[in-house]
């Protein structure tokens, strides 16, 4: 190779310098990057599902309008057929792929992003999104959202693991997957990347959340580019006349709180209750199905996720006793459907609960004192956000969620208000949510204590620039330009030597007499710090801020040269550690 | 950060009778002996005869820069030497008349920079390499190197 460098290739390099000088983060520049093709990735999976379920729903039931119409334009027979010949469907999906592993739990959100180091199953979750797109299409009473979430963060992981990202980065990649699965399903990408970070992460460090908030913006403009960009729950203007309104906002927070325990007690017992009667995947959930077909011949209404009953509640909601009476009737539907196994979200279940428990009280105050002019349909949207952040154990989430889901700002205080006493009663009765529940299922407490005992080994990687001490100083300034490192690490034979600083070179690459005079071995810094792979990332952390660099070389005690690791995913790391109690 | 300021103390020797670059090298590091910022001359020597054997640093028209970095000096030392003939110097036998030779301490590394570049633009300087090989005296030659 020509040792020589053209003027221009030098001017390259100190315009390189130039902007190295002043601006700094490059890991985390390229963390935003992914990020964003991550939310790309993750918004264009979600449309296809939804739109796979929309197909397959009109070709069961012969309707492309919603559940709720597609069910109550057939006959009764057919309401019963569908949902059962569905769940068996699903059901055999799963028999047949609980080969790979036998499924239990129905919430899949999570496990997406706390399995630990990012690798998805891909065989195993195809199986559930399979499953779940048969249940979906064929009226379960369970959220879409769930496999979404799950097919988002499976491409991502696959991306990152084709990548060669190291463990952080890697399950950095599949909690974007995640919040961009989240913000398209909902239209919301706030709450997306609140949700991820509050429910799973347990963290809104920057050096996490950054990411997040790329993904799940990227993921919405995507999903608004293709079905617009409505409020998916458009409510009706809500006005707070008077301050002390507040108060009957507030009595439906506790209310919430204290209802929540019972939601989620019951979802528990359906699972255990179904586990009880021991029967195949496939027989389990075609009984599943069965039920909800039953409970669909008398009330349509209770099929799919729930979305438009909310609906319903904030703008045509009825009598109260047709709302309470299928209200009931929903809740033992997403009982059968979640207890039988099927693979789905509880999300969307859990706001048309809030929504129902926050009108109904709302219809009791307003009989109660009449002189007040209560609006139950308010109560029915603070009821969403209360019973929201008492079952999730997430009150922050909750009430973005719920801002960005019905686009009305006048019931952020109530509904703020609500969901912390929601939160607070709820935490008060039981320590139990409704992730938090699936989270033990999965095992996180496992996955955490795994996780506790990583190293720094476990997050190195490759380091595609390294050079030889012999190197000439125009491959040095060369391997610069080509690189965003402020460091070349000499590497002699696979033992590690030092490292060249651009900083201490910077003045002389325009001194082409030195391109054959100076060696990599003249000008490299023999006390470059070096991280040892059982090193603790605290530990790593003070090397990184002594350096001041982004990357550092990983030796054996013997100095053979392992690999690098970045500040970036140690950060990425610590924030996105489960906490040790999840 | 310890930088050579001037050649004015720089040790030089010219007319050398030596006809192998190990002899050169090992004359020239004798010229810094007693120096305060030599710390171990012989580990000097040492130093820079295995540098020369990775790769003999040679600026064309018969200049060598031999150095080393190395914790055997505390500031930058030089040496300068210029031979009554030319001498083979590394793998390709290249002829070499003058030799700058450099201990680097081993943090010194923007020193050591600046000085090569340095003396490179000197070298450059049209008529001063010939002034150089033909100096009659050690005071002609330092006139020079200014």
């Amino acid at each position: 190779m020509n040792p020589e460098l053209s003027a221009g290739a030098r001017r390259l390099v100190r315009l390189r310098i130039w902007l190295g000088e002043r601006i700094s983060g490059n890991e985390m520049r390229a963390t935003l990057l992914w990020a964003a093709l991550a939310g790309l990735i993750g918004a264009w999976t979600s449309i296809g599902f939804k739109e796979a379920t929309e197909w397959l729903h009109s070709l069961f039931t012969g309707h492309y309008s919603g559940y709720v119409a597609s069910f109550a334009a057939m006959p009764w027979w057919r309401r019963i057929l569908v949902p059962t010949v569905g769940g068996l469907l699903a059901g055999l999906t799963l028999y047949f792929g609980s080969r790979i592993k036998r499924r239990r739990s129905t919430t899949d959100y999570m496990e997406a992003v706390v399995v630990g180091d990012g690798k998805l199953s891909v065989r195993r979750s195809l199986v559930k999104c399979s499953s779940a797109w048969f249940s979906a299409a064929t009226g379960a009473s369970i959220g879409r959202e769930g496999p979404l979430v799950l097919l988002s963060a499976l491409a991502t992981s696959m991306l990152g693991r084709w990548l060669k990202f190291p463990l952080a980065r890697q399950r950095q990649m599949v909690a974007c997957g995640a919040a961009a699965g989240i913000a398209s399903a909902y239209n919301a990408p706030v709450a997306g990347a609140f949700f991820v970070a509050e429910i799973v992460l347990g963290s809104l460090a920057m050096d996490a959340f950054g990411p997040l908030v790329v993904s799940s913006v990227v993921a919405t403009l995507v999903t608004r580019a293709h079905f617009g960009a409505e409020a998916m729950y458009t409510a009706p203007v809500f006005t707070l006349h008077q301050n002390w309104e507040l108060l009957p906002y507030m009595l439906l927070g506790l209310l919430c709180g204290a209802a929540a325990p019972l939601f989620l007690g019951f979802l528990k017992w359906s699972e255990i209750a179904f586990g009880k009667l021991k029967l195949p995947d496939w027989a389990r959930l075609a009984l599943g199905g069965l039920i909800v077909g039953l409970l669909a011949v008398a009330h349509p209404e209770v099929t799919g996720n729930g979305r438009i009953l909310v609906f319903s509640i904030l703008h045509y909601p009825g009598t109260w006793q047709a709302l309470a009476m299928i209200f009931l009737f929903k809740i033992v539907a997403t009982g059968a459907t979640f207890g039988s196994g099927a693979v789905g979200g509880v999300f969307t279940p859990t706001l048309y609960t809030g929504a129902a428990l926050g009108y109904l009280f709302g219809v009791a105050a307003a009989a109660l004192f009449p002189s007040w002019g209560l609006e139950p349909g308010a109560f029915g949207l603070v009821g969403m956000g209360a019973f929201l952040a008492a079952a999730t154990g997430a009150p922050v989430m909750a009430i973005i969620m719920l801002f960005e889901l019905t686009l009305n700002y006048q019931i952020l205080m109530p509904v703020m208000l609500a969901s912390v006493m929601g939160y607070y009663t709820c935490r008060s009765l039981t320590s139990r949510s409704l992730y938090k529940d699936a989270l033990a299922r999965k095992g996180a407490a496992a996955v955490a204590q795994h996780l506790a005992t990583l190293k720094i080994g476990d997050l190195m990687h490759e380091d595609p620039g390294t050079i030889s001490p012999l190197a000439p100083f125009g491959e040095i300034v060369r391997q610069f330009m080509h690189s965003t490192q402020d460091f070349l690490h000499v590497v002699d034979d696979g033992r590690f030597l030092g490292a060249i600083s651009l900083h201490d070179i910077k003045s002389y690459l325009d001194r082409p007499e030195l391109e054959t005079l100076v060696i990599a071995q003249d000008v490299m810094r023999y006390d470059h710090p070096t991280l040892l792979p059982e090193m603790s990332m605290t530990k790593a952390l003070d090397f990184f801020a002594r350096v001041g660099t982004q990357r550092l070389p990983v030796t054996d005690a013997s100095s053979r040269f392992l690999g690098v690791v970045t500040e970036t995913d140690v950060l990425l790391f610590l924030a996105g550690k489960p906490r040790s109690n999840a | 950060m310890p930088e050579l300021k001037s050649t004015d103390n720089t040790p030089v020797l010219l007319w050398m009778e030596d006809s192998t670059e190990e002899t050169v090298i090992k004359r020239m590091i004798q010229l810094l002996a007693g120096r305060a910022e030599v710390r171990d001359l012989r580990e000097l020597e040492r130093a820079v005869l295995e540098r020369q054997k990775l790769q003999p640093p040679l600026l064309g028209n018969g200049v060598a820069l031999p150095h080393a970095r190395t914790t055997a000096v505390t500031e930058i030392v030089l040496a300068i030497g210029r031979c009554r003939e030319p001498v083979p110097f590394g793998p390709d036998q290249v002829p070499i008349r003058l030799v700058f030779l450099y201990g680097v301490p081993t943090q010194c590394i923007g020193g050591y920079l600046a000085a090569v570049a340095r003396l490179t633009r000197l070298l450059k300087t049209p008529g001063t390499l010939d002034a150089l090989l033909t100096a009659p005296d050690e005071a002609n030659f330092r006139q020079h190197l200014r």
